[in-house]
Parts: C-alpha cells; structure tokens; sequence
C-alpha cells in the first residue's frame, strides 16, 4: 500500500480458545504499578517481558 | 470505532475492535477523521480513488471500522469462579509514615498486626482449594510493609510451593516493599523466591522525602536507596520501582529520570489516589501539566534508546502485536471474582484497596465453608428442576469461589460501564480500578474522570512509541 502502513495482525478478533485465565492477575489500582492490562501476558504466547539484567537496551 | 491522532511525524490510527494500529499519510487522515465510514463520500472532493481502494481493502480484511462484536456478556458471566490470585496482608504495620498512604500508613484503620504463619497456611490452603482447574497461582506479599513479617514470609512460601506441588500447581510469589528492611540476607532470599519485586522510591531525595519519613519522623531515601541499588545488583529476575507522585512534584518526569541515570531499568510512577482534603491530591486543573510530563516522557524514552540506555517505563509497554486476549481485557482486574487480599486477621476482601472497608468483607478464612454454601446455591438457582447433585455436572462446588459480592464484581466490566462503551481506550485499561471508581464516585461501574484521563494519554504515547520503534 502507498498511502497505509499496517503495523499489526487484527489481534483483539480472535476469540477462539481464549480465555483460559492462566494469565497472571493484571491489578488496576495505582499501588501495585499493574495499572495497564494490556502489558500483561498471554501464557500460551511469547510473553512480553520487562527489562531483566540480561536484557539489552529496548523501549 | 476508530482513534486518530498524531505522534511525532507520524498519523497513528487505530482501529479500536480489531487493535490494528496504521500508520497513514496526511490523505488518509484527513479522510479518516473528516468522513469516518463515510469515507467513499471523500472522492467527491477530489480524493483520488486509490486511496479509498486501499481503505477498502482493510475494511474487507476487518482491520478498519471493525465491528465490537468479539465477547458476548454470556462469555463473561459464565466464567469459572475460581480464584488465581491473593494479596497476603502480612502485616498491616510500617517502618515509614507516607503521608498519601492509602492504608493509613500501614495500619488500614484497625489495629497494628501482624499475620500468623497458621493464618498464612490458612489463605494458601483456601487458594489451592478454590483455585479449581486452574495451574498458575500468584501470591503477593503486601502490607503495611511486609518484610516487617520476614520469618513468616518466608515459612508461608515454604508451605506454599509444598502445598502447591502436590496439586499439581505453581504459585509466582511477588513482593512489593517500601526497602527499608531490604539487607543482603533479605535481598538474596527475595532473588531466589519471588517471581517480582516492587520497590518503592519517589524519586529525588528532597520529593521521596517530603512524603515518605520513616516512623521516627527522618527521611528515608538514603536507607532506602543504598538498599534497593543492591537489590539490582544482585536481582537476577524482574523488578521494578515504583513511586507516586503528588501534585508537590509535577515535574515527575525528572523522579523517573533520576531514578534511570542511576541504573534501574523498569520504572513505574503513579499519580497518588487519595481524598479530597489534602494539598497534595491531583485535580482536574492538574491535567495539563502531568499530561505534559507523559509526554517528556516519551521523548525521554525514545532518546535514551536511541543512546542505547536501558530503560522502560511501565506504562508505555505496550505490544499491540501480542499481550493477554480479548476476554482478560474486557473482564478487567478480577477483584472480587479471581484475586482477593487478606488481611492479618484472615478477614477476605475483593481486593487490597477493599481491605478495611466493612461493606467488602466477604468472609473470614475460619468460615471458607460459607463460599462452597454460597456455590451450591447459585447452582441450585440455576437447575430449575431436580436435586442439585443430578443437575449438576460442573465443578466441585467445594472447589468454586462464590461469594455475596460475586455477581456485582463479575458484571463490573466495560460493557456494563458507560463511560467505558465509547471509550476508544478500553481495552488497554480493561474499565480500570474498581476500587478508585467506588472511591471516587461511589459506585464500581463509574470510573475515574482524572485516572481515565491519564490512561487514555498514555496508551497514545506508547502505541506511538511502539509505532515509532517499529518502523525503526
């Protein structure tokens, strides 16, 4: 496309087998800095993880 | 429904239902947001028709204009009550005196208190047992300040991951703590067991300080900070800081960068929750300057990757490529319904923000009879015919977490909340904190205007962060 560039797969139309509640509590309220629940992950995904010591330089 | 706005040079347009995220020339956008599904009307303006060919062709593959059809309330209210997660109150007493604390530095109004370890035993038992089919537990150290418990900590997780281990399950532990008690021994022990660690700092001294004395009136970021630079020297899994900021420091954005020169990688800084009584609490008139402060930070973030710093600030990681499915989303925190807190005492509440407040107190850990009581008679509502033993074929109801605030908690999602229908930001937040909704406005279903405010800001700038990294 010249005028559109599409970033990401449509990931919020898939609803079969989801669900499970396997992920981890995602905690809304200012205290527990779990504030934003879509930084949480899929178990059954590759998860998105926070930067450990091992971990190079990323956004 | 869409969300259109600029970031940096960039024309970001979301599709809220599918969460695709498009990047779009000035035509596009102007098109987007001038007709919206309309868009075919646009050639009458001289449009050139390409452009409306190649919004046509992401309508057909449903990543434009799609449909918020996915979950069906029958998917949300027919979920398993069973609980995943506990806030263990290990101790409702503090080392410090934070003058915004929401737990009446660390007291929750009651009495100082410690949790027994058979008490601990207790709410682990009652996790296990009410977890139902569920693998992955978590359990979070809490308090008042929890490390003022340590032993007791400790012996629950020895019993935990013992207890866990023969059903088959895995409790996470995590921890989140003020440091102050943070020695090496400590620090080795929380290393080895806990999944997470928060640590809690505000930031430069003079603002960690000012809010933040320790019970003997002195400040604490020195204490506080020798200790949590140790942690991260020696931490081998996931931690964060977290600190709160007031309406004192609205310059927050020099905290969080404070805290990254010094080496910490994941940071998290809050907008302090509190009455309407005090100096420090943010108001509507606030708005501009902290939105403006995200914005620093976002510059912030895409300078010091650019300088190949290690640095993340919580509430800009977001991958719209992946992170938890459209149910979690929609059902939001699970407070009530899938985590509860206990306090030292055993008494159960939705949530940790609950603790103390009479009106959400489901229970007491020497009474969990009440709940599998409770689960039999929803299924027993359910058969409208027969004994219930014939009827039912679900789960065991000694097993089912069923509770007088289930139903209220467990509808308590964005299609039941007004302000949340409309929303473009709705499934990032997930209808945010019941607990600030009810505190705020009296009422679960009624969120937050400021923190919706602020969500909303912070998603765009961390979609346009992601957007901006991804098209390197």
């Amino acid at each position: 496309m010249k005028h559109i560039k599409t970033l990401n797969r449509p990931v919020l139309k898939d609803v079969d087998g989801k669900g499970c509640g396997e992920c981890q509590t995602s905690c809304q309220s200012a205290c527990k800095t779990s504030c934003t629940v879509a930084n949480q992950e899929c178990e059954s995904k590759t998860p998105f993880k926070p930067i450990d010591s091992a971990d190079a330089s990323r956004i | 429904m869409l969300h259109a706005y600029k970031f940096k040079d960039e024309n970001i347009i979301l599709d809220v239902n599918s969460g695709c995220v498009h990047l779009v020339d000035n035509v596009v956008f102007d098109v987007l947001t001038k007709y919206g599904e309309d868009y075919k009307a646009s050639v009458n303006s001289g449009i050139p028709r390409e452009v409306i060919e190649e919004i046509d062709e992401l309508v057909s593959e449903n990543m434009l204009f799609t449909e918020d059809d996915q979950v069906t309330k029958t998917m949300l209210t027919g979920r398993d009550a069973v609980i995943k997660a506990l806030c263990l109150h290990v101790a409702h007493d503090c080392n410090l005196r934070c003058r915004y604390c929401f737990g009446d530095t660390g007291f929750y109004f009651g009495e100082r208190s410690l949790m027994s370890l058979e008490t601990g035993k207790k709410a682990i038992d009652f996790l296990i047992e009410k977890s139902g089919a569920r693998r992955n537990l978590e359990v979070d150290f809490f308090g008042g300040e929890p490390l003022m418990n340590f032993d007791v900590v400790k012996a629950i997780v020895e019993y935990g991951d013992m207890a866990a281990k023969k059903r088959g399950k895995l409790i996470r532990w995590t921890m989140t703590t003020n440091a102050l008690l943070l020695d090496d021994e400590k620090a080795s022990y929380l290393n080895e067991t806990m999944d997470n660690i928060v640590l809690s700092i505000d930031g430069r001294k003079e603002v960690h300080d000012n809010m933040r004395p320790s019970s003997n009136g002195k400040g604490s970021y020195e204490t506080v900070l020798k200790n949590i630079k140790h942690m991260r020297d020696v931490r081998k899994g996931k931690y964060y800081l977290r600190g709160t900021f007031t309406k004192h420091n609205l310059d927050f954005s020099k905290d969080v960068c404070h805290l990254a020169d010094m080496g910490f990688p994941n940071i998290s800084m809050e907008p302090v929750v509190t009455s309407d009584d005090v100096d420090y609490r943010i108001t509507k008139d606030d708005l501009p300057a902290v939105l403006g402060e995200y914005e620093k930070l976002a510059d912030i973030c895409l300078d010091y990757a650019k300088q190949g710093k290690q640095f993340a600030f919580f509430h800009f990681n977001i991958d719209p490529s992946q992170g938890p499915c459209v149910v979690k989303r929609v059902s939001g925190c699970g407070a009530g319904t899938e985590y509860v807190a206990i306090s030292p005492e055993g008494d159960i509440y939705p949530c940790h923000q609950f603790v103390g407040t009479e009106d959400f107190k489901l229970g007491n850990l020497s009474d969990v009879d009440c709940f599998a009581t409770l689960a039999m008679t929803e299924i027993s509502n359910d058969c409208h015919s027969g004994p219930v033993d014939a009827c039912h074929s679900g789960p065991d109801p000694e097993s089912i977490f069923q509770n007088k605030l289930y139903d209220y908690f467990n509808e308590a999602h964005i299609y039941s909340k007004p302000a949340c229908m409309d929303c473009w930001a709705k499934f990032y937040c997930s209808g945010g904190c019941h607990a600030n909704a009810y505190f705020s406005n009296n009422d679960i279903l009624q969120p937050d205007e400021i923190a919706c405010a602020l969500e909303r800001k912070r998603v765009e700038l961390a979609l346009g962060i992601w957007a901006v990294s991804e098209i390197g």
